[in-house]
């Protein structure tokens, strides 16, 4: 009798063992996301909602270290262990996991987020070959930091009433600025890529790839004048500063010194600033990049960080929701009051302060950012290779002399066949 | 009740004979998993071709031996190795000939200073590679760096040491020589330490002088500390990737570039895993032969 009773309580348990298994399984879906740095700060701050809109949904949020991140991405990813279910990704190396069909492509993203509500070059960014592969964050795009007091001076000698909008009139702003000041108007990055791509090719017209994606294109007649001015800044005009962040590194200690007058970087570096040269307040004024003919159609490209999922992700469909449910403009809006970045999604703006002033430097950085970003394309995504061969045309033509067209030619050769 | 006694002694008896094997198993799973298993893989990786990413089937295709034909005519990777030699026997020649100097001299001078100055030399080897990176970047920068401003207050030029083709390659190699010379005197020390007295006492009495002593005594009894100290010496500077990739990256114009930082680039920026493992196999057999030349020439029993 008792044995029956010991089997009839092993019973019950057994089935309410089940039961509450089959109600955990179905209630405590966990998606995990990955953020490096600042995007992983917003992800946190919006998966609240995500989760009250989706009950029994647990969004758990990987923060990682900016330089880290790469590595642990591409590892998760080649391992197929661990892999989250929505990436955030750079896209300066986010192109090789789309080459390699790493990323879900999302076909049918149009039905549930409309492009036009986002800026086109912030939009097309995830974009490959026609297909999105993920969707945008912030625009990321270079802009001019330089000395008020060293420029306003040079531009009104100059004749100036704005300023230089094109190579002519900021080599002309620029050698004043190095005369009266004694130093470079302008540092610029060794063998860097991303600030020829964006601040040089792009105005000249140039292209990465060709318009079908199957060839490079960085060895064109646009291509050739962009590196050629690259050089010259330093070489010919000598307004440059050529600075590796390799061997010299962080280039904060020159701006600090004195001993450089503008720099280029995204409207994030603001906040660099603030925090590494409190005591410059006020020094500080932002403008579009300056390079290029008169009639350019860009004055930049932009990057910034966009989310994708990974093909090898558990909750592909969960996933899918969260990025939709990301770029609502109520909750996208929130990606600038935490990280400062201008969201792509045009239709956020109005719900957060864009016109607010930055302190630091005097202007509403934000609202200059979405105004600045009509004239921006979103950027070609390179490849590892791409970026290694350019950076050693950039420092060929730059610091050895080499003739630009050359130095491309070689680099485009160096290149992997593009499929 | 017999079977019963008889089960259980042969039991014993197997027992008697697993139990070790049992007791070391729990490394040997260890190492299968996180050692043997990887090693295989990679090795295996060499011949294929992998993409990682896909996910119906394994994403493996074998191809034979084309990754080391694509190897060695690999202009970037014959420089990588070209840049590893240099860095390895310069390293290696001058760091070994400069730390057998300074262990002698150490061993000379007073125990009390001697033991200061050991500490004193030794510091670089406890100090975190990125430390080391640091500060000799601070003494090497074109902009900032203490070298050039001593060369400017002297009347010299400036110079882009790190930033320039023709000195990267040896401002690298001079770091490494200064980070690893406490190490290696200090290990050469101890095996001055270890030869008798008597064998210099008899020197003496057949006419030697300090460099005869030295050349004919002390070097040729200092053969197996010498061998541990070229062997693992070599072995660290043939992988040598973290002081690289932080000093210079590899540049310019990969002047610096080194086989494990070419490797690393392949795996991880290019997503190359194959060819990337073929590297790694061919690093590993350069290992070996340089391993094994040691061992032919420096190898050998020494006798007292």
């Amino acid at each position: 009798m008792r044995r029956y009773a010991l089997l009839g309580v092993l019973a019950v348990a057994a089935m309410l063992a089940t039961a509450v298994g089959a109600t955990t399984a179905q209630e405590e879906t966990t998606i995990t996301v990955w953020g490096f740095v600042w995007t992983a700060d917003w992800l946190d701050s919006i998966k609240d909602g995500f989760e009250e809109a989706h009950p029994g949904v647990t969004v758990e949020v990987e923060r990682f270290e900016y330089d880290a991140y790469q590595d642990a991405i591409v590892t998760a990813l080649a391992s197929g262990e661990g892999v989250p279910d929505v990436a955030t990704l750079d896209p300066m190396w986010a192109g090789d996991l789309i080459r390699s069909g790493a990323l879900v492509p999302l076909e049918n993203i149009e039905e549930y987020l409309n492009p036009d509500d986002f800026v086109a070059g912030g939009w097309d960014l995830c974009g490959y070959q026609g297909v999105q592969y993920g969707v945008p964050a912030d625009m990321d795009f270079n802009l001019l930091f330089y000395r008020r007091d060293a420029y306003e001076p040079a531009i009104e000698e100059a004749g100036l009433d704005h300023f230089p909008t094109n190579t002519e009139e900021f080599i002309q702003v620029a050698q004043i600025v190095t005369e009266q000041q004694g130093v470079p108007a302008i540092l610029l990055y060794q063998s860097d890529y991303y600030t020829w791509y964006q601040g040089f090719l792009v105005p000249y017209g140039g292209r990465l790839f060709t318009e079908d994606g199957t060839g490079y294109a960085f060895n064109s007649p646009e291509a050739v004048e962009a590196l050629q001015l690259y050089s010259d800044l330093v070489n010919t005009y000598g307004v440059g500063l050529m600075w590796d962040w390799d061997t010299d590194g962080d280039p904060m200690v020159a701006l600090k010194e004195g001993d450089v007058m503008a720099i280029m970087h995204g409207s994030w570096y603001a906040t660099e600033l603030e925090s590494a040269a409190p005591e410059m307040e006020g020094l500080w004024d932002v403008a579009p990049m300056p390079f290029g003919p008169e009639d350019r159609q860009y004055h930049a490209a932009t990057g910034g960080a966009c989310f994708s999922i990974p093909l090898a992700a558990e909750n592909q469909d969960l996933a899918f929701d969260f990025l939709v449910y990301m770029e609502q403009p109520e909750v996208m809006a929130t990606y600038y009051d935490i990280v400062g970045g201008v969201p792509s999604l045009a239709t956020a703006w109005e719900y957060t302060d864009l016109d607010a002033v930055n302190e630091y430097m005097g202007v509403p950085l934000g609202r200059l950012v979405a105004d600045w970003s009509e004239g921006v394309v979103g950027m070609e995504l390179p490849s590892a290779e791409m970026i290694d061969a350019l950076g050693e045309a950039i420092y060929l033509v730059t610091a050895e002399g080499v003739d630009p067209q050359e130095a491309l030619d070689a680099a485009v050769e160096a290149c992997p066949p593009l499929q | 009740m017999l079977l019963n006694v008889e089960a259980r002694e042969r039991w014993g008896r197997v027992w008697e004979k697993l139990a070790p094997y049992v007791f070391i198993s729990p490394f040997f799973l260890g190492f299968a998993a996180f050692q043997l298993f990887p090693i295989s893989f990679s090795v295996y990786l060499g011949f294929a071709e992998w993409n990682p990413y896909v996910r119906q089937g394994t994403g493996l295709s074998f191809v034979g031996l084309q990754h080391f034909v694509q190897l060695f005519a690999d202009a970037r990777f014959l420089n990588s190795l070209k840049v590893t030699g240099i860095i390895t026997v310069v390293c290696t020649l001058v760091g070994t000939a400069l730390a057998v100097g300074l262990a002698v001299l150490l061993d000379k001078v007073p125990e009390k200073l001697s033991m200061i100055l050991r500490a004193l030399f030794f510091m670089p080897s406890v100090t975190s590679v990125v430390v080391i990176t640091y500060i000799w970047k601070q003494i090497l920068s074109e902009k900032y760096g203490y070298l050039n401003a001593l060369l400017e207050n002297l009347g010299l030029e400036r110079h882009n040491w790190l930033g320039s083709p023709s000195t990267a390659l040896w401002a690298l190699i001079v770091m490494l020589i200064w980070s690893g010379l406490g190490w290696d005197a200090l290990i050469i020390m101890s095996g001055l330490r270890s030869i008798p007295e008597e064998l210099y006492d008899a020197a003496k009495i057949d006419g030697a002088g300090s460099w005869e002593e030295f050349w004919y005594v002390t070097l040729p009894l200092l053969r197996p500390v010498l061998l541990f100290v070229v062997t693992t010496g070599i072995i660290y500077l043939l992988g040598l990737f973290a002081p690289v990739q932080l000093l210079t990256g590899g540049g310019p114009l990969h002047r610096t570039e080194t086989v494990a930082l070419y490797l690393y680039h392949q795996a991880f920026d290019y997503q190359e895993f194959g060819y990337a493992s073929a590297i790694a196999v061919t690093l590993t057999l350069i290992m070996f032969v340089a391993s094994f030349l040691n061992y032919r020439f420096f190898g050998g029993e020494v006798e007292y």
